[in-house]
């Protein structure tokens, strides 16, 4: 174990104590921006030659080198049901969310693939298989970022213009850049409001996404804590609404809530979304927002900013 | 050599009935940790990544991106939406700060101790001390010390350690200048060990009363809970604290109960606890000093 000294290619101060007092369209106190993963159909699974079943389901667990059709049935249903629930309740409340979309679930469901755009969502890229970016090589990982925006090109009509991973390499900013086209990423988790990052001196604005106020805490492996009641989802966009709102009075501030169909989907889960939906709507200031609309705000009235 | 002694017994039946300032039932003892950045990464020169987060690290020989990212939200977001918490509520705390994090972020750490609030070593970096050598650790230690003196302009006197080795604590008074470590959780009440001959004060701290709890399982699933457990531990403690008054630790950290959502626990916790009379906020070196003013008499524990 060496002594190091500062590394780089982190940022642990970001805006600091001078907290930037930025505005958001009409005046709004906080951007809500809403997003659903579809990644139903492009998880692990030895059917797609991987040598595992894919490890995160709804609580029993395959074994290592065979199918596990319980846990594929699991994510089916998101695909099946539990997209076409949430689609629906973001049409009752009028909210138009941003689907980090694989491009494999867009191609094994072109009748979902379709609908999110024609309803008015943001189509983003998020990886054609639904695996972890870091374990490929960087030729691979560019062939899935590549492959991903075809299919969101396809189903959408349009190219993404923003990305998740499920999770992030070294390299994945800079290939980003490189195949072109995208105005923001949200493999960021540093802040609050949205920043930029640098790869290899090029800037890419990052919009934040959240590993806390997300139904994958419904989903979390065993050692880890979750959501063990559906209204722990509920309270956590509530407690998270409630404070950066207060806070948006002063310093508006951006919110962001994370879905997946095959959790918050079932129906035990699935009215949370829309009670806060209900919530957060009762408030003066609110702005849903999709994340391309955020960045586009940004990336007009902020260029320069972090 | 030093072996790190165990003790079953401690102050026993006879638990002892001390005074606090004022006549307070209990002293609050509000730690926020300070490490986010000094956690393990390949960027730091580490085999694997930092395994603990909000349930979705990765494994393996590599970077993890995302991981790293929610910690940076600790010091660039949650230290000054906590820091504004305490302002506001009035209370002072005590920082478990590893050097290197703090050596990063020196406007944060000049905003601790212009606030009034305790910085004490909580290592060079984030990480188990038993995986350093005793060379090593020593190294540490010092340099530890050092950058706490730098920014504090004082003698680094407290000590809480990511995981102790067999080393730790013969280290701690080989060194020299710290009044007091917290490298246990055996008691309600601060007490002194003999370590090498030498005299030491032990404040311990709490693992239960902890956020970390955000994060593994079984744990605080919503941020209500981690309220509910701070005002049951602070109920049974005041009340035992009527006829002999105790002490309470609560551990925070910035990446996650600086999070929105789980900072209003804290601040309702610290709200709650001050509708009570005789509540004592201290920091630990209050603490220490007013124990080793008032209490040096207390006998010392093998361990």
């Amino acid at each position: 174990m060496s002594m190091v000294e500062h590394p780089a290619g982190r940022n642990l101060t970001g805006y600091g104590r001078d907290y930037p007092r930025i505005e958001w369209p009409d005046g709004a106190r906080i951007a809500v921006s809403v997003t659903v993963q579809f990644q139903e159909g492009a998880e692990r699974t030895p059917l797609e030659g991987d040598p595992d079943p894919e490890p995160a389901t709804e609580g029993i667990f395959g074994e290592p080198g065979r199918r596990d059709y319980f846990v594929e049935s699991f994510w089916e249903y998101g695909s099946r049901r539990g997209i076409w629930r949430i689609l629906d309740t973001l049409d009752r409340y009028g909210v138009k969310a941003t689907f980090f979309c694989c491009g494999m679930a867009l191609e094994r469901n072109p009748q979902a693939a379709a609908e999110i755009a024609a309803r008015g969502h943001e189509a983003a890229g998020h990886g054609h298989r639904y695996i972890e970016l870091h374990d490929l090589t960087e030729q691979e990982e560019a062939e899935q970022i590549r492959q991903c925006v075809e299919a969101v090109q396809a189903a959408a009509g349009e190219r993404p213009v923003g990305w998740l991973s499920r999770a992030p390499s070294e390299q994945t900013l800079r290939l980003l850049l490189d195949e072109g086209g995208f105005i923001y990423h949200s493999d960021a988790y540093g802040d609050d409001i949205p920043y930029f990052d640098l790869a290899a001196g090029r800037k890419l604005l990052a919009v934040p996404y959240t590993l806390e106020v997300t139904d994958a805490k419904f989903w979390t492996l065993p050692t880890f804590a979750g959501f063990t009641q559906p209204d722990h989802f509920f309270n956590v966009m509530k407690g998270t609404f409630d404070r950066l709102y207060a806070e948006g009075a002063e310093h508006p501030q951006m919110m962001s809530v994370g879905l997946h169909p095959r959790i918050s989907g079932r129906p035990s889960r699935a009215r949370q979304l829309g009670k806060f939906l209900e919530y957060a709507r009762g408030f003066e200031g609110v702005w849903f927002a999709r994340r391309a609309d955020i960045a586009r705000w940004w990336l007009r009235r902020y260029p320069e900013l972090g | 050599m030093y072996v790190v002694k165990r003790d079953f017994v401690g102050y026993g039946q006879d638990y002892p009935k001390i005074e606090w300032p004022n006549g307070a039932r209990i002293a609050v003892s509000l730690v926020v940790n300070f490490e986010e950045g000094s956690e393990k990464t390949p960027l730091n020169g580490d085999e694997y990544p930092e395994a603990s987060g909000d349930g979705f690290t990765v494994r393996g020989r590599r970077r993890d991106v995302r991981n790293e990212s929610a910690f940076d939200y600790g010091t660039r977001r949650g230290f000054w939406r906590l820091m504004g918490i305490f302002d506001k509520q009035e209370v002072k705390i005590t920082v478990f700060g590893c050097a290197m994090a703090l050596e990063m972020n020196r406007d944060a750490a000049q905003t601790i101790v212009d606030a009034g609030h305790e910085i004490i070593s909580h290592g060079y970096r984030w990480i188990p001390h038993y995986e350093l050598s005793r060379e090593e650790e020593r190294e540490h230690i010092r340099r530890a010390a050092d950058v706490i003196e730098d920014i504090t302009g004082s003698t680094c006197l407290g000590w809480f350690s990511r995981n102790p080795s067999d080393s730790t604590r013969e280290l701690l008074v080989e060194h020299g200048g710290f009044l007091y470590e917290c490298d246990s959780m055996a008691d309600d009440l601060p007490y002194f060990i003999d370590v090498l001959g030498k005299r030491v004060l032990v404040i311990p701290y709490s693992l239960e009363l902890n956020d970390g709890r955000f994060g593994r399982a079984p744990g605080y699933s919503e941020p209500r809970d981690f309220f509910l457990r701070l005002k049951e531990a602070f109920d049974c403690l005041y009340e035992e604290g009527e006829t002999h008054p105790k002490m309470m630790s609560v551990g925070l950290h910035l990446r996650t109960v600086g999070r929105p959502a789980r900072a209003t626990p804290v601040e309702e916790f610290i709200e709650y606890a001050k509708s009570h009379p005789d509540v004592w906020f201290a920091r630990r070196i209050d603490i220490s000093r007013w124990w080793l003013d008032n209490y040096s008499h207390l006998p010392t524990q093998p361990g």
